[in-house]
């Protein structure tokens, strides 16, 4: 698999020639580093992303036609990092996304460009810290399909205000936008979610669902009824929130490792 | 030799009585069907019986081998030997049934856990209640079928080897085909195990499959009318209606009205 490696301002890749990037990086505190990625060709990226206190702006580019599958796994401490998605006619971008221990502010933007584009993200976070995450997803031409699922886990200081704003102008016919939105509130701040969809054509499908809270009595009951326990039954389920929608093995690895580490 | 005994129970939720002076005891090898009109309590029985903190005990016990269990968690009550198969179990996202189902059996067996023999018999009892292999990797119930679900409930009781099983409504989304093996496994399970039995359904066809030694009609939260198989036969014919009035609530009507069948 292709891998990018950014800490702070050092980037390292072992790539292939389906993908090239650039970096323009900033000359002062003030100024935003820029990692520029093109994908050329269908193929799956790995980008490990650790930086404090840089402002970092990462352009993902992809051609007409292709099929991509982006695993991120981020690490920021009083960071801030933006995302910028263009996806063409015909092409597909899935977004996975998993963090930890985030102190940060975050955006991510999607421009939906040509008939066909979809966009699918998944966020998988254990937030410890005070955390701001921005989407924006902009249907920009119709019959484009954006999925945006984020399940967030808050612990100890952990604080999220979440926004998610999807733009279907007047125009975009046949786009389907949906967000599902949740977080794991185990910490004594109080979180937040903003969903918003902006919709001005009538023929589209547009849906979304937004939940804070703690796992059911419901789900907890069926797995303590097995002789699971409480705590272990809370495991379960966390390890289940975290690791839905989460194919890759790696992915899926790294995600198990921390659940145990913050929740033993 | 097992006894559950639910002595006296009264139960309420948001303030609403669903069990009234609630009296039944079950012993190993017995099996008890309670049949009853809808919203009468016979779920919440099944509930209350397994320690689901939704519902409050207002006055009564429940005894387990003597042992008062009315203050236990829902989790020491599956320790002890008490299973539910649930009319509707849940979905659980992101969570594989091998997954749970490894927990759940470790739990249950702690440092005696061995894995092998674990995969042996889990994939024996898939077998058994013909079910796809597949479902394993699968999330635990999601994008199961009604039958599907049913099945899981009866694997994980295979697995769990309860002495007192509280099946409700396992029949309830079933096709013919996947009735009959729940129906055939449930009656094998029992025999094998000499396990109690409490089982609440609205249907005669699951009781043609697992026969009760005990039928009971249950009524606004409390039993109306207990009897043997009979009693399935005079629902089936005459409804619940006449038991609903309260001159021929008491049991000897029921007799009386048998005996003029007969």
């Amino acid at each position: 698999m292709n891998r990018i490696t950014v800490v702070d301002e050092n980037v390292e890749s072992n790539i292939s020639s389906k993908l090239s990037f650039q970096v323009v990086p900033s000359h002062n505190e003030f100024e935003i580093a820029r990692l520029e990625i093109q994908i050329k060709k269908s193929c799956s990226l790995e980008l490990f992303f650790t930086s404090s206190s840089k402002r970092w702006k990462i352009v993902i580019e992809v051609a007409e036609g292709v099929d991509s599958k982006i695993y991120c796994y981020q690490n920021l401490l009083n960071g801030k990092v933006q995302y910028r998605f263009q996806i063409p006619q015909k092409s597909t971008v899935e977004f996975y996304k998993f963090q930890g221990i985030a102190s940060s502010k975050e955006m991510v933007e999607a421009h939906l460009l040509g008939e066909g584009a979809t966009f699918h993200s998944f966020l998988k976070d254990i937030s410890k810290e005070k955390e701001t995450l921005d989407y924006y997803i902009y249907h920009d031409a119709p019959k484009t399909v954006s999925n945006i699922r984020n399940n967030i886990v808050t612990v100890e200081e952990g604080k999220v205000t979440l926004q998610v704003s999807t733009f279907i102008p007047k125009g975009m016919v046949g786009s389907i936008a949906s967000q599902n939105n949740r977080i794991l509130n185990f910490s004594d701040k109080k979180s937040e979610i903003r969903p918003n969809l902006y919709v001005e054509e009538y023929d589209v499908s547009a849906n979304h669902s937004a939940l804070i809270g703690r796992f059911s009595e419901e789900e907890l009951f069926y797995l303590m009824s097995r002789g699971i326990s409480e705590k272990e039954a809370s495991r379960l389920l966390l390890k289940g929130f975290l690791l839905s929608d989460i194919t890759n093995k790696k992915m899926r690895k790294k995600i198990e490792l921390s659940t145990k580490k913050e929740w033993r | 030799m097992h006894t559950l005994e639910i002595k006296d129970l009264t139960v309420t939720v948001e303030g609403k009585e669903i069990l009234s002076s609630f009296t039944l005891t079950i012993k190993s090898g017995e099996i008890h069907a309670i049949m009853g009109p809808n919203g009468t309590g016979k779920s919440t029985l099944t509930k209350v019986i397994m320690g689901d903190p939704t519902y409050r005990v207002e006055k009564g016990t429940i005894l387990f081998d003597g042992e008062d269990i009315t203050k236990l968690s829902v989790d020491e009550r599956a320790h002890l030997g008490l299973f539910l198969g649930m009319q509707s179990p849940i979905a659980i996202e992101g969570v594989s049934n091998a997954d749970f189902l490894r927990t759940v059996v470790s739990s249950k067996e702690g440092k005696n856990f061995k894995l092998f023999p674990f995969i042996k018999e889990l994939d024996q009892v898939i077998d058994q209640l013909e079910m796809d292999h597949d479902m394993i990797d699968r999330d635990v119930n999601q994008g199961f079928s009604g039958g599907e679900r049913k099945k899981n409930e009866i694997l994980q009781m295979y697995l769990l080897k309860p002495s007192m099983v509280l099946l409700d409504e396992i029949d309830s989304g079933l096709d013919v085909d996947s009735l009959r093996i729940v129906g055939e496994n449930v009656t094998a399970y029992q025999k094998e195990s000499q396990c109690g039995i409490l089982l609440i359904t609205h249907y005669r066809r699951l009781l043609e499959y697992i026969h009760p030694t005990h039928v009971h009609i249950m009524i606004d939260g409390k039993i109306v009318a207990s009897g043997d198989f009979k009693l399935v036969d005079y629902v089936e014919k005459n409804g619940y209606e006449k038991m609903e009035k309260k001159e021929v609530i008491s049991g000897t009507c029921i007799v009386k009205e048998l005996a003029r069948h007969e």
